[in-house]
């Protein structure tokens, strides 16, 4: 049984459009692929990055920093995962 | 809980062409999937023999022994009135105040394990917290 671990890194919102409807529904479907729980933080709030109301809520435009943060036994797969589809602008670069 | 039997069925129902266009528009965000068989009644401008028709079709049609989810744009208004009608004798919730989040939420839940009123209450809450007012500089 693996241990539960936490990673958290501060990644850019890099595609035009921001993190809008489309691409947050891609950010929630991919962690929800995990069975760590994740969170994103932008300044102080912070939402639960498997729910698409939660992670609409911090509107964040093109060249918004938010902090992504995972807890679980698969918390440094769920990270890279997740980090890896911001960088690349959700697919929409 | 009838389980096996499909989940719940939903029912979307709204004035004008405003649930089949907020439907799509779901649809479009969360891709393939959950809320592909989510039917819309699109209202037009109010209560006619051709929507109390619609409505009694579609809610018999959806209602899989689970129960129906019925969700619609104005509380009290003909769309929600006439489908409490037609659903009546059935395992029905109505959820009033449709939106867009209220859809997303509806995505991300097993209908297959949650009763009619269990839906309706986390997709009311979702909703509720989407309603917002902020100063624009607030968002920045």
């Amino acid at each position: 049984m693996n241990k539960a671990q936490e990673v958290a890194e501060e990644v850019e919102i890099v595609n035009p459009l921001g993190l809008h409807a489309r691409a947050a529904s891609k950010l929630v479907s991919l962690a929800n692929k995990f069975q760590s729980d994740v969170f994103l933080t932008k300044g102080e709030t912070e939402v639960n990055a498997k729910s698409m109301l939660g992670v609409l809520m911090l509107a964040c435009a093109k060249g918004s920093k938010v902090r992504l943060r995972c807890v679980g036994v698969d918390a440094a797969a769920c990270n890279e995962a997740l980090v890896k589809l911001v960088r690349a602008g959700f697919g929409e670069l | 809980m009838n389980e096996g039997e499909g989940g719940v069925g939903v029912v979307v129902v709204g004035h004008g062409m405003t649930a089949s266009q907020l439907l799509a528009a779901g649809q479009a965000i969360v891709g393939p999937g959950a809320l592909d068989d989510v039917v819309a009644v699109d209202a037009g401008v109010g209560q006619t023999p051709e929507l109390v028709a619609a409505l009694a079709r579609t809610i018999a049609a959806v209602d899989r022994g689970s129960g129906v989810l019925l969700m619609v744009d104005l509380l009290g208004a003909s769309p929600c009135t006439c489908g409490l009608r037609e659903g009546s004798g059935r395992r029905l919730a109505l959820i009033s105040g449709l939106n867009l989040a209220m859809l997303l939420k509806l995505a991300s839940l097993d209908r297959s394990r949650m009763s009619p009123t269990e839906l309706a209450a986390a997709c009311a809450d979702s909703a509720l917290r989407a309603v917002s007012v902020r100063a624009a500089e607030e968002m920045r």
